[in-house]
């Protein structure tokens, strides 16, 4: 009997342990991660993601629609085959998801931590002017609200409403930057220095005021930025630029640093570049490609590009095969992607690139070309610009590579170079050096061109689109299985999904 | 398999490479036939292993007590527990791992179930009414643990230690733990082994349905961990109640309504924030893509199922019933979002999604003979019919699958749809959109490029920019079918499974074309290849001889807008990956999923008793067993049973460079004492 009393004991006391849910919160509570970070942890991955994705994107697409370089092999970007290219609408929703949050912990604190919300804000503003310059129309003032207010399917805003909210926040930016006592951290461009975040604001202004000045009158807004340096700096020097400096050792290094190098090999110099840049003697040529294998082992080094979109075998087999078509420059290369004899490529070399120096030059000497501001002298901004990508180039490409970019004697005064001609001829002149200054950032160059049709770009023998270049990237597939209604309402104002519709600001 | 299929050249002898290093570079260098892309596969299998040690314990302790002849209780813990190590190796000149890596993880794992159970057997009237009663509950404690440290690179090659790191060192740690108490009753009454009715009731708690006590401090969200259940079943043997005619010697008829309570993962409530490898001393981290939800229910199926059992003629036919019906309301899903929503997944409870369906089974021996031959066929036959009633929060869709196409689930359609890029076709439906042909005469007609001015790029099938309905992934129906032959202990047994209908995505289809190592890119090239220099001089193919090109059917829109029949060529190798327009269109390779399957053939033997005389042997049977032998199918390649994965989880309908399923043979010896 006694052993009956025990067991119904034990069974009762089984019974009311079972019977709760006695120390649940405890053990649903993840001891793995946190649910609450500060700022600087999140800004420092905005920065590497965003800045990786700007490499990565130049490579894949921007470098060979705007013919920097051009593919030997799998040739259907530079055929203008465009299927989907998620890349810069992933990657910059994904981020927005974390400046969402700087933003919201930022208003959220006591006081107001301005810097960070003015960081957020100008990176905001970039981002978004990557999808909007690529895709056209696309969520902004819905996006990025699913935790906030349940919004899951965002409506797409006009391109024109993307810009002035741009506008508007960088403006915002550059006036709340140093308002606030707390320390920047997790910043991989500036080190926490408002005084130079300021500087890319404005700057950033002046690039967005021209990106839509076939649309708008952007004169008083542009004159307006210059008229008061004080409140509003731009960036003075190559000290100022937007870039994020790569580390020696993985896996921060530069980007392409582990790439393969069968898909390295891929691409090749191109012949638009290589032409124009042999023409006018430059030497960052050396620093954009290598000479060719043939040549090299004929000891006369040559370099020589391919012509972008030619058909597989064409490409292949273009000017005698790949050892006699110029390899990309060691300064981006991968790990083993060194030439026969030549010791491996330094690993952080090259920059991620956001803004330089040498690109406002040329937007200001765009702009005071076309009279939108009265500051200063056109040829001036035009010859900083070119003086500015020398200098950056001088300032990373590794002294072990043996490259002398000294500017050659009479470079600048070349006729090809030198600021003369008619409006049309100087404006060519321009955009020409920043379209060389603009390798390697992102899809800038090929925003630009979208804009001035400088320089005067021809599409490949063999391309697949109607003669055409792309001028817009087809939204991702997928959206229209998750956000379709509203994906269709854009498709129906803005004109076809397809890679030949124009956003905009580039509309006629 | 990527290799295999699509890249590695038939030129390749594959055992040519087994010895896979360099000569003096042993260790540092692989040698191969591609070292631009690829792999030695010697290499891959030999020096990249993943290896895995495991230790797993099961075990339980029980105690029963008899109180009376009719209550009795028992207690009960049991565990599985395991112990695993991970090491994965990663040799130097490996394409993606040039310094090589090793990466060791350490996986703890246990769950633990204790329970007690308190039964009540009694006949209570003799003969007549039979009842068993029962009380019991159970503890459900899930833990895991998980720790893996990566050398991202490795400083002297094939030394694979944690301290031999050429990069920092990465760890990843995860702890998970759950709970689920439970309580539950069920009563069971029969009735003269005529009429049985079992009744069940259960409650669950689950930790991974309680909310944080963060959150709770917090005034967020609504918690509900606790889900109640029940069943009813009721089964009758109408054929012992009611006299019957001679031919039906059993008849069964049976109804039941059961419940099903679930809850979800452990830290479904976490919104976290993840750690990413630091940048220099800047620690990075980034809020977790899924968004959390505070209120969510657990998920309750109810399925109603009804069948017969009938047999004939002293069960020489039989046949088996079955109908059911399942609503499962709230079902908890991660649904995907829009990215642009600032999230790609949202924790839901789905609101109703149906599901119904037919089995059917028929049991026969049409050949019985007195000399001892038998032929048994066994047919079955299923099929089942899902979809989504509502989902929650404004949503319509829920996507089970995005890769090239989605697999979808639209409110109000079957579940399953299959959605992706097509062919761009003539229409006549529409002026405003494009290849409207008021003439009529070319609608439905797939439409093709013409040349550009340098007379390239003509013939290639043009896409659609929209998304196009191309099949579903579930099988409209399923049969099976055995066979059995028996004669004086020789028994052959011969099973066939088919599946009706259903469509698939083949990724192996696409990759291969581009390739060209599979037979499909012999289109074009049947009489030989159009030399290069020809093409170069000729680039509209129109001096190529017949059987070295490509001409689609289909027609090209003229730039008066006018059709006319294709008649650009185009050269194979560019046919290929314009078929699937560079990995963008679906339409050309997705294909009925129909198939046959010779699943099984065995034959055996069972040795006659008196043979082993007085030995303790008896019924020993020796038997052959070949499972998968023949597959009849239109899909080209790959096995259309074979699902691909994407971190574990299934992608129905799409397939991704399958691993070919393997014919397995097998030798049987039964021996009974």
């Amino acid at each position: 009997m006694k052993n009956i009393r025990k067991i119904i004991l034990i069974s009762v006391a089984m019974f009311s342990a079972v019977a709760c849910d006695k120390d649940f919160e405890e053990v649903n509570t993840n001891p793995n991660v946190p649910t609450t970070v500060t700022p600087d942890l999140l800004l420092s991955g905005v920065i590497r993601n965003m800045l990786n994705l700007q490499v990565n994107e130049a490579w894949g697409t921007g470098n060979i629609v705007i013919q920097h370089t051009a593919k030997i092999q799998f040739v259907n970007e530079d055929r203008y085959l465009w299927g989907e290219d998620n890349d810069y609408w992933n990657g910059v929703y994904n981020n927005m998801r974390n400046v969402q949050n700087i933003i919201d912990f930022a208003e959220a604190a006591v006081p107001v931590q301005n810097n960070y919300l003015a960081v957020a804000l100008i990176m905001k503003s970039w981002m978004f002017s990557l999808v909007t310059d690529a895709y056209g129309d696309a969520p902004y003032t819905e996006a990025t609200k699913g935790k906030t207010q349940g919004n899951y399917v965002p409506k797409y805003d006009t391109q024109e409403t993307i810009y002035s909210g741009i506008l508007a926040d960088l403006d915002r930016a550059n006036s709340l930057l140093g308002t606030s006592a707390e320390a920047v951290g997790g910043d991989l461009m500036y080190g926490g220095s408002t005084a130079k975040w300021k500087k890319l604001a404005n700057s950033l202004r002046l690039r967005y005021l021209m990106r839509i000045s076939n649309k708008k009158d952007v004169k008083a807004d542009m004159q307006a930025i210059l008229d008061n340096a004080a409140a509003n700096p731009i960036f003075e020097s190559n000290a100022d630029n937007a870039v994020l400096v790569y580390q020696t050792s993985a896996p921060n290094q530069w980007p392409l640093y582990t790439a393969r190098v069968g898909s390295f090999d891929e691409f090749r110099l191109s012949k638009t570049l290589g032409d124009y840049l042999t023409s006018t003697s430059d030497p960052r040529l050396a620093v954009f490609a290598r000479p060719t294998e043939t040549s090299v082992a004929a000891g006369t080094p040559e370099i020589e590009g391919i012509p972008n979109g030619l058909e597989d075998t064409q490409a292949l087999s273009y000017n005698g095969g790949p050892q006699n078509v110029s390899r990309v420059g060691l300064t981006f290369a991968c790990l083993v992607c060194a030439d026969a004899g030549q010791s491996a490529p330094v690993a952080n070399a090259a920059r991620g690139l956001l803004m330089t120096y040498g690109e406002l030059q040329f937007l200001l000497a765009e702009a005071r070309e076309k009279s939108f501001i009265t500051t200063g002298v056109a040829e001036t901004y035009y010859l900083n610009g070119i003086n500015a990508n020398f200098d950056y180039y001088r300032s990373i490409v590794p002294s072990s590579y043996g490259i002398d970019l000294t500017m050659p004697a009479g470079y600048l005064t070349q006729p090809a170079i030198a600021y003369t001609g008619t409006t049309p001829e100087k404006l060519t002149k321009i955009g020409t050096q920043k379209w060389v200054a603009l390798v390697f950032n992102g899809l800038e160059a090929w925003f630009d061109w979208r804009r001035t049709g400088i320089p005067a770009l021809l599409p490949g023998a063999s391309n697949l689109n109607n003669d055409l270049i792309p001028v817009r990237y087809i939204y991702p597939v997928v959206e229209q299985s998750l956000n379709g209604d509203n994906r269709t309402e854009a498709v129906a104002r803005q004109g076809a999904d397809n890679i030949n519709t124009p956003v905009w600001w580039d509309k006629p | 398999m990527y290799l295999f299929n699509c890249w590695l050249p038939r030129s390749v002898d594959v055992s040519d490479m087994e010895d896979y290093w360099m000569r003096g570079l042993e260790g540092r260098r692989q040698f191969g036939f591609n070292y631009n892309y690829h792999d030695n596969p010697w290499f891959t299998m030999y020096e990249n292993t993943n290896g895995q040690y495991v230790d797993r314990i099961i075990g339980n302790i029980a105690l029963k007590y008899d109180f009376t002849p009719e209550l009795s209780l028992m207690l009960r813990t049991a565990t599985d527990f395991s112990n695993e190590r991970r090491q994965y190796r990663r040799a130097f000149s490996t394409q993606r791992f040039p310094f090589g890596q090793y990466r060791e993880a350490k996986v703890f794992g246990e769950e633990r179930n204790s329970d007690f159970l308190l039964t009540y057997n009694k006949e209570l009237v003799p003969s007549t009414w039979a009842l068993t009663a029962s009380v019991g509950g159970n503890q459900l404690r899930q833990k895991s643990e998980y720790l893996e440290v990566n050398a991202p690179q490795l400083n002297i090659p094939e030394v694979y230690n944690l301290t031999n790191f050429r990069a920092p060192l990465q760890s990843t740690q995860t702890d998970i733990q759950k709970r689920i108490n439970s309580l539950y009753a069920s009563v069971q009454l029969g009735y003269k082994n005529m009429i049985f009715l079992d009744l069940t009731a259960r409650n669950d708690w689950s930790s991974a349905l309680t909310l944080p006590q963060d959150l709770k401090d917090a005034g967020i969200g609504t918690e509900d961990n606790s889900y109640f259940y029940s069943g009813a079943a009721l089964s009758a043997v109408i054929s012992d109640m009611v006299e019957m005619p001679d031919f039906l010697s059993f008849f069964k008829v049976r109804g039941s309504v059961a419940q099903v309570g679930n809850d979800t993962d452990a830290f479904t409530f976490t919104q976290a924030y993840n750690p990413s490898d630091p940048f220099g001393s800047s620690q990075v981290y980034s809020e977790t893509d899924r968004l959390a939800n505070f209120s969510l229910k657990p998920e309750i199926s109810t399925s109603f199922e009804g069948g017969v059992d009938i047999r004939f003629f002293g069960s020489r036919v039989g046949l088996d019933f079955t109908y059911y019906s399942t609503l499962t309301e709230n079902q908890i899903i991660n649904i995907p979002l829009s990215v642009t929503s600032g999230y790609n997944f949202l924790s839901i409870n789905a609101g109703e999604i149906k599901n119904n369906g037919i089995e059917v089974m028929l049991n026969t021996i049409p050949v019985k003979l007195d000399n001892g031959f038998q032929w048994g066929l066994d047919v079955n036959f299923s099929r089942n019919r899902s979809e989504v009633v509502s989902l929650s929060d404004g949503l319509t869709n829920y996507v089970m699958a995005n890769r090239r196409v989605t697999i979808e689930a639209r409110v109000g359609e079957r579940m399953g749809d299959m959605y992706g890029i097509g062919f761009a076709r003539v229409q006549n439906t529409d002026p405003t959109k494009p290849y409207y042909d008021a003439t009529g005469q070319f609608v439905g007609q797939m439409v093709y490029s013409s040349p550009n001015a340098s007379g390239q790029g003509g013939g290639r099938p043009i896409r659609t920019t929209e998304r196009i309905k191309l099949g579903n992934y579930n099988p409209d129906w399923m049969a099976g079918i055995y066979n059995t032959f028996s004669f004086k202990g020789v028994r052959l047994g011969v099973l066939l499974d088919y599946r009706h209908g259903g469509e698939l995505y083949s990724e192996t289809q696409t990759v291969g074309r581009e390739g060209g190592i599979i037979e499909e890119t012999l289109e074009g090239r049947e009489n030989g290849y159009y030399p290069q220099a020809s093409a170069a001089v000729d680039p509209q193919l129109l001096n190529a001889p017949v059987g070295t090109y490509v001409v689609g059917a289909g027609v090209s829109q003229n730039t008066d807008g006018t059709f006319q029949t294709n008649v650009h060529r185009v050269l194979p190798r560019q046919w290929h990956t314009a078929y699937t327009g560079g990995r963008a269109i679906a339409e050309g390779v997705v294909y009925d999923a129909t198939f046959m399957k010779l699943r099984e053939v065995s034959i055996g033997y069972t040795i006659p008793d008196k043979v082993f005389g007085n030995s303790p042997f008896r019924s020993v049977t020796i038997s052959l067993v070949g499972r998968n032998l023949a597959l009849w199918t239109d899909v080209p390649h790959i096995d259309p049973e074979v699902m691909s994965y994407t971190g574990g989880t299934a992608l129905p309908g799409i397939e991704n460079m399958s691993i070919p399923s393997s014919k397995s043979y097998g030798f049987n010896i039964g021996l009974k004492f």
